[in-house]
This record gives structure tokens, sequence and C-alpha cells, in this order.
């Protein structure tokens, strides 16, 4: 039998780690983790893009259409459709491999470097870039080339094959370089504007390479030869049909026949859709589907460690976006708007 | 003479318990003092990679003025036309007009140096630490502009107020041989 004493004790014991408990919960439940209690400063110290985030809902013709696709990387840096719509996703140093469903397939391919840039042919060889200089592997992921360094410093963000030229985009020289087919250096053109590592490029069947000039917001058009022929795009944070921040559109893609482009920005992290003459469509998603608190840019390190979006198209016009902080595809397809003004466009 | 060695011991035990109290005071104080020189080797700072410019750290340092103060790393830096942290998000014109600017006590300057590259300093006498043009430069750029505790200014209280206030426990202790926890391509805070 327990003592008056001892069971005193044990009800003092009991009743000091209640309070402590009752404090750390307390603690936990009061710790002000987003900063949202105030700091006492003035409106004008304020900092807020909720307006700029809205979307406006008739705006948008797409939706997600399927679950969304684990990529299995720790973040994810590109994505790039191949035969019969096969996905491709580069994170960290290892590519990975997905049917059109989002069944991941047994090729992995991992180098010693960073993969920065991926693009992959109708044969199935894909060239990689590795931070510095590409690599050819072939569908089974045989590697069959590897082309010289750039030089230090160099950062391949994005190549295009054509049947005689391959070209690189290289953040480092801030220039896109040209290599002949057996992965001779030609040369190199333009004097891009590109204040952060975001530099993409693509390909018209009309012969013509697309590059963003993110600096001074512009999908530009060059003959192969590296002349500029012409370009689209300006700067707005407010207006919806035009790019935001100081360095967009940091990727896009085309739609199925070249009917079309679908660009990512970063800041106000949205995807959209243009014709292929530069007017906007509308969205494939505003940048409420990708909410602060989603992860994507509550983190400090975002843009740090290269976290905007990636974009590429299937053969069946569904947008496949690369969400980086969670790794995942989110795969988009377009709303059936057929008495829309706007589907007229593309 | 039975109590003669007592008397030694006795003169011994003072002797030794004064040398004793005398070593205790030397040690307590040279203890205190390194205690204390050790707390001084230690101060505060801002993990960046914590900081998501809250605002705090304006209005709960101790002093008057934040000891805390905005830093640009120009590893880092953009040196953008359009920098996001310079201009509000919705500027009327891209000139240097106040009303087009984010910073609102102006603390931010731009200088063009070539085409199309500007550079943008703080101007420290003027940073309020309100974290706004932080926020500005993650949201859209590139992340250069971040928050440090400046020792010039910081008075290294035993319990920095802003420690307590801050959200996200960015404060931490670093050793005064390594003040400043820099962001930087190849310094990840
Ligand atoms: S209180 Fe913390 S989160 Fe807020 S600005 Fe200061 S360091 Fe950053
Ligand atoms: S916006 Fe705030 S933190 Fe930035 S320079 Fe101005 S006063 Fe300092
Ligand atoms: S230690 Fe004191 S003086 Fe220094 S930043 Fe914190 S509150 Fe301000």
């Amino acid at each position: 039998m327990k003592s008056t004493k001892q069971k005193n004790n044990q009800w003092v014991i009991g009743l000091v780690i209640a309070v402590a408990l009752g404090g750390v919960v307390l603690s936990i439940v009061s710790t002000d983790r987003f900063g949202e209690k105030g700091n006492g400063l003035g409106p004008e110290y304020q900092y807020d893009l909720s307006e700029l985030r809205k979307t406006d809902p008739a705006m948008i013709l797409y939706k997600e259409a399927s679950p969304r696709i684990n990529t299995g990387h720790s973040w994810g840096r590109a994505i790039a459709v191949g035969p019969e719509d096969q996905i491709y996703t580069l994170g960290g140093q290892q590519l990975h491999v997905f049917d059109s469903t989002g069944k991941r397939l047994p090729l992995t391919i991992e180098r010693d470097k960073e993969l920065t840039a991926v693009t992959v042919l109708k044969d199935g060889s894909i060239y990689l870039g590795v931070t510095d200089h590409i690599e050819i592997f072939d569908a089974s992921g045989q590697l069959k080339s590897q082309w010289e360094s750039i030089g230090s410093g160099a950062e391949i963000t994005s190549i295009v094959v054509t049947p005689d030229i391959v070209f690189a985009a290289d953040f480092g020289s801030r220039s896109v370089i040209r290599y002949d087919a057996s992965g001779q250096k030609l040369d190199s053109f333009g004097d891009f504007n590109l204040p952060s590592n975001y530099f993409d490029l693509a390909y018209t069947s009309d012969g013509q390479l697309l590059a963003a000039n993110t600096g001074e917001h512009r999908i530009e058009t060059y003959d192969l030869k590296g002349n500029l022929m012409s370009w689209w795009g300006e700067f707005s944070n407010q207006e919806p049909d035009k790019f935001c921040g100081c360095c967009n559109p940091i990727s896009f893609a085309l739609l199925p026949g070249q009917s079309g482009i679908v660009t990512c920005e970063k800041g106000l992290t949205r995807v959209k859709v243009y014709d292929k003459e530069g007017r906007f469509v509308g969205f494939v998603a505003g940048a409420e589907s990708f909410d602060q608190r989603d992860g994507l840019t509550a983190t400090p390190e975002y843009c740090y460690n290269r976290m905007g979006l990636d974009v590429a198209v299937d053969s069946q016009g569904r947008v496949l976006v690369l969400e980086p902080v969670m790794a995942e595809i989110r795969v988009y397809q377009r709303i059936n708007t057929d008495n829309s003004s706007r589907s007229q466009g593309i | 003479m039975p109590n003669q060695d007592n008397a030694l011991d006795r003169r011994d035990l003072i002797k030794k318990g004064l040398h004793g109290l005398a070593l205790l005071v030397t040690g307590g104080v040279s203890g205190f003092l390194a205690e204390r020189s050790q707390a001084n080797s230690y101060h505060w700072q801002i993990d960046p990679s914590k900081c998501i410019a809250c605002g705090n750290c304006a209005t709960y340092c101790v002093l008057e003025e934040s000891a805390v103060k905005c830093v640009n790393t120009y590893a880092m830096c953009g040196y953008c036309n359009l920098c996001t942290a310079f201009f509000e998000p919705a500027p009327k014109s891209l000139n240097t007009g106040a009303e087009n600017q984010l910073c609102p006590t102006g603390a931010i300057l731009r200088t063009f140096i070539e085409e199309p590259y500007y550079e943008y300093k703080i101007d420290e006498s003027l940073c309020i630490a309100c974290g706004k043009c932080v926020k500005g430069c993650k949201e859209f750029g590139n992340g250069s502009l971040y928050l440090q505790v400046r020792h010039d200014r910081c008075v290294n209280c035993n319990q920095c107020a802003i420690a307590v206030a801050c959200p996200t426990q960015a404060l931490t202790r670093v050793h005064r041989d390594q003040p400043y926890l820099l962001k930087g391509m190849d310094n990840k805070a």
C-alpha cells in the first residue's frame, strides 16, 4: 500500500509533467511559424503579391488530367518527351524514364556531374547536357559519344538537335554554341541577357531556332546560322499576357503541329499558352496552383537551387510540368472549350 | 608536544586554506573571464537559409536602430535592369522615381554598370531591416539579398531579442572567426 506522502509526490510529479507538456504544446501552437503575427511595421513595409497571384478562372484552359507523377529525384531539374510519349526527367546526376502513363521504366542514367539538359530524338537517342559538355546515349542507355567540355563555368541548359547542327544553350557564356552532327564546335552566337541560369531553346519544323532571352522577357527566333529574325514578349507584373519578374520565361515547349508555345514563369509561378505569333491565349495553370505553402516558393532556398518549373508537351498535346521542389510531374490536358473564343487561337 | 603538530597543522591548514581561497578566487575570476570571453567569442547571426524576411528584425532588436541590415552577395546577383528588389511589384515606370522604388526608406542604390547591367548597393544608414527587398529578390530574382546582423552595431546581448521573436529560429550563434553566414555560389549558408 502506498503512503499518503507517496501519493502526494505522484500528484506533484504528474502536475509538473502536465504543466511542462502544456507549455511545450502552447509554445508549438503559439509559435509564429510564418511571421504572420505582425512585425509592427506600417503597410508600406509589407510585400504582398496576393493580387498578382490571382488568375481569372475564365482564362484557365487546362486542367490536371491524372495523378501527379513522382519522379523519384530529390529535386527536379528538366523534363523531355521521347518516342511513344515516354517521359525523361533529370534531377541531380540522374536521368529517370517513365512511360506515357507515368510508370517508371527500368532505364536510369547516372553521371558524375549534374545533368542540366535533356533532349530525346524520335529514335530514342538521348542528348544529355552534363553541366559543361554533351553526352549522347542510345535508347537502351549505352554511351555513344562524349563531346568536349565548353570550359569551366559552362552550364548547358538546353539542347536542340537538327539534322546538321546541334545547338547548346550555355548559361555560362550567355550564348548558343553550334556544333556539327559529329560534335565539332562550329561557333557560337548571341549575347543573351540572362540574370539567372534559365535559358531554353526549341526548334520549329520550318527550320528556325527559338531562344528565351529571359532578361529581355522575349522569345527570339534565329535562323540556323544564328541570325536574329524576330522576337516577341514584354515585361509586366500586372498584365497576365506578359512575362513577369526579372527574367522570364524560364522554360517553354512547342504544342503539337507548332500551333502554339507553352511558357513557364518564376516569381509568379505560372504556365501559359501563346499562339505561334506570340499572342496570349490563356493559362495552363495560374500562380494559385503553385501556392507558397506548397513549398515551392516558401523556402528561402528558392531560386538558389534552381527551383523553377520545366515543361514538355507530348504528341497528344498534354502539357507536362516538372515541379522541382516536390520533384513531381503535373499532367495538364486542354479543357474542351470549343465555343470559347480563346480556343480559336491554337 | 602533542599540540605543536596540531598548531603547525592549523597554520598549515589556514595557509593552505588561504591559498585555496586565493586559487578559488583566481580560478573563479579567470573562469568568469574565460566564460565571458568565450561568450564574446560567439555572436548572433542570421542563417539566411532559414530567414523568411518576416520583418521582425526591424522591430525586435533592443537597439533603437536595428543591428540587422540587408546585404547583397554580388556573386549571386543578376545585376538585373528589372531588379524586383529595387522596383515595386507593379511599378508605374522603370525609373528611379520614389514612387517606383520598393524600399520604403530609399536604402537601395542603383548604379548603371554597362548595358543591360545595374549594380544594387545597400545604404546601411537608411536600411531598417524590414526585409521587403529580400522578399522581392527571393520571389522573382536570385535571392542574392538577405539579412545579416552587423557586428559593428550589435551589442551581442546574452539573449538576442530578435532570436526570441524569430518565427523560423533563424538566429544562431557563430564564432567570431566567422561572424557572417554569407550566401554564395561556393558558400551555401
Ligand atoms: S525575425 Fe527571423 S525570419 Fe524574421 S527577418 Fe529576422 S531572421 Fe528573418
Ligand atoms: S527594403 Fe527594407 S531591408 Fe531592404 S534595403 Fe530597404 S529598409 Fe533595408
Ligand atoms: S543581439 Fe541584441 S543588439 Fe544584436 S541583433 Fe540581437 S537584439 Fe539586436
